[in-house]
């Protein structure tokens, strides 16, 4: 049985107060990126049932002043635009219903100016950084946007398995060693686009439950450290594939709650660490998809309330062949 | 996003006096930042935005945004550049790249940023990047943005010497061995080796596969013998299985293979008796011989024995292991 006890009253003021700490340095310094900030902020706080807190019209205000006249959207207002936090945005304004704000076009030919037809890759930015992460934010948003015929579905699901490795997991571009974070993006995007089918679900379900170490929490890659979000990123896959069951379920619960900090609230990548707005949701993500905690249940595809994906016709329940 | 940043206790006192500073620092910081992106509004391409850029990027060197606003300074001026100065300038920005990545050797827009440079000189020079990231693969050995570019470098050489691929993939094979040696838990040169053996292989006749296949038991049996607790070799060896399997069709010949593998491993149980990776390897020998000839009695007794041992040893993966027979 577990010591620790969930601390919901504390994470959620932890979030609530992410803005007010202007007299720390972090906070300028993550300026660039607040746009996924208020991602994770809100995403968790919808997950612990406070769906209005960071208030409504405030952040679709705040979105809106992130996106440039191309479509895409930068980390905060005259930061240029990029995938990552393209994403981002539209995962706050589907949580806020407020999709009627932006013209989704726009955001579509963002996209589509980053596909790279010849190997079926996504750029991150007009800069030219290949990576399977954004073919995952490409993916991802366009299902979200409902626009997945607006690309060449065949190719970028050929370019992922490119991405493959002989241990079953996905590495960032073709010949890159398999990583957790990479592996969720993968087997996200394949999911998304339905096409499971073409991975060995054993194979990977083993490399991903040998990411669970001793104490419970999992590594994102062979010998390096237990991490919250690497435990995001692995449990997510594993529910993916419909092999949640083989890890230790309980032992993983031990680990996130042992990284939240009892005092301020916000949960750490591990045990005496640091919290951040970044691990506080991907360890309550995680708790959700575990079960625990009577927190709402979250989609291990979209990172988003499960609620949410359904209403929209996007959520699909893992199969286990 | 932060890692590995401890949380400290401090007096009031102390917190204080750290608050005063950080004010100070904040200050600095927000004047510095909101120079240089009033300069980008301004379309300022100068030497002083330029030289800003710097003190910005030393200090927060994830500000992708003053990057790209780096780049586009440079971009503007290299139209009237003679291909020396480019390439100086280029030149200029691999230090830069140098002074910072020292600090911050997981951040992905510095790696982007030699990249450009590299891509944008004129006469880039690929044999010293790969000495450099030799280099920084010897500071770090896992870093994937090293191995990443390492793979990208090859490529490079590659692409210019067609002629010589097979050497260079050989000699890169080399480089796998020698860092496979220094630590046999180096996953990310184990995965590099397999990357090359998959492109070396097919150019071999059936005897030099053979010989590479056997050279290849050899390093991955002393790895496994030293570490059987790691899975760097394990999945080395399964594959190696796979590869040695596929060279015949004759079924004498497949299960020679897995019968000399099992005795291996059966040793290498002896030794570690309570080695989860060395059961659970042993248990997919047997899984793999199943899949040639049907197992006999006997057989299906040793692994029964072999999944009731390892559902005792390893809990946390009770749930795979039921899958496994
Ligand atoms: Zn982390």
């Amino acid at each position: 049985m577990s010591n620790h006890q969930f601390l919901r009253n504390l994470h959620i003021q932890f979030i609530e107060q992410l803005d007010k700490k202007q007299d720390a340095l972090e906070y300028w310094y993550s300026e660039h990126l607040r746009l996924s900030g208020v991602y994770w902020g809100l995403t968790a706080l919808q997950l612990m049932g406070c769906p209005d807190l960071l208030g409504r019209d405030a952040v679709i205000k705040y979105v809106l002043s992130c996106q440039h006249p191309n479509g895409g959207f930068g980390g905060h207002p005259d930061h240029d635009p990029h995938l990552l936090y393209t994403l981002s945005a539209i995962q706050i304004l589907l949580m806020y219903d407020a999709m009627d704000h932006i013209n989704t076009y726009a955001v579509v030919s963002f996209i589509q100016s980053l596909y790279d037809k010849d190997t079926g890759s996504f750029k991150g930015d007009r800069w030219g950084e290949i990576d399977t992460r954004f073919s995952y934010c490409a993916v991802a948003c366009l299902s979200l946007l409902q626009a997945l015929d607006s690309i060449d579905l065949p190719r970028v699901v050929e370019f992922i398995l490119a991405c493959r490795n002989v241990d079953g997991g996905f590495g960032s571009k073709p010949g890159a060693e398999s990583h957790a974070g990479q592996v969720f993006c993968c087997v996200g995007a394949l999911a998304i686009v339905r096409q499971l089918d073409s991975i060995d679900r054993d194979l990977l379900g083993t490399w991903l439950a040998n990411r669970q170490l001793k104490n419970g929490g999992l590594n994102g890659r062979p010998q390096k450290l237990e991490d919250v979000c690497y435990s995001w990123w692995v449990l997510s896959s594993l529910s993916i594939i419909g092999r949640q069951h083989w890890i230790d379920r309980a032992k993983l619960r031990d680990f996130i709650l042992s990284s939240q900090d009892p005092e301020t609230g916000g949960i750490a990548d591990r045990a005496g660490d640091v919290p951040d707005v970044f691990h506080t949701l991907f360890g309550i993500a995680g708790l959700s998809l575990l079960g625990y905690e009577d927190l709402e249940p979250v989609d291990p595809m979209y990172c988003l309330p499960l609620k949410l994906t359904e209403q929209l016709g996007l959520h699909s329940e893992p199969g286990s062949k | 996003m932060s890692h590995g940043v401890r949380r400290v206790k401090t007096t009031a006192e102390v917190q204080l006096l750290k608050k005063q500073k950080e004010a100070k620092l904040i200050d600095e910081y927000r004047q510095l930042t909101s120079a240089v992106f009033q300069k980008r509004k301004d379309l300022c391409y100068d030497d002083e935005s330029f030289q800003l850029t710097t003190r910005l990027l030393r200090n927060n060197p994830e500000l992708y945004t003053v990057w790209n606003y780096r780049r586009e300074i440079l971009l503007s001026r290299f139209d009237s550049c003679s291909e020396a100065e480019v390439t100086e300038a280029c030149q200029a920005e691999l230090d830069f790249f140098m002074e910072v990545i020292r600090f911050n050797p997981k951040c992905y827009w510095i790696w982007n940023h030699r990249l450009w440079a590299l891509s944008t000189t004129p006469s880039p020079n690929w044999d010293m990047e790969l000495r450099l990231v030799g280099k920084m693969l010897e500071l770090d050995s896992r870093n994937f943005h090293g191995w990443d570019y390492r793979r990208y470098v090859i490529d490079k050489i590659c692409s210019v010497q067609p002629e010589n691929i097979l050497a260079i993939n050989t000699r890169e094979f080399d480089y796998t061995t020698q860092k496979i040696m220094e630590n046999f838990s180096n996953f990310s040169a184990w995965h590099n080796r397999l990357k090359l053996l998959e492109m070396i292989l097919p150019g071999k006749t059936l005897e030099e596969r053979r010989a590479l296949i056997a050279n290849e038991f050899e390093l991955v049996q002393s790895a496994l013998f030293t570490e059987p607790q790691d899975e760097c070799g394990w999945l080395h060896w399964r594959w190696l299985i796979e590869q040695e399997i596929s060279l015949t069709e004759a079924i004498s010949e497949q299960l020679a293979t897995v019968v000399r593998e099992t005795d291996t491993i059966a040793e290498l149980l002896e030794l570690a008796p309570d080695g989860k990776l060395v059961l659970r390897n042993i248990i997919l020998l047997y899984r793999i011989k199943h899949g040639i000839e049907p197992l006999n009695a006997v057989d299906r007794a040793k692994v029964g024995q072999y999944v009731q041992r390892l559902a005792e040893l390893d809990p946390l993966r009770v749930g795979l292991d039921e899958k496994w027979w």
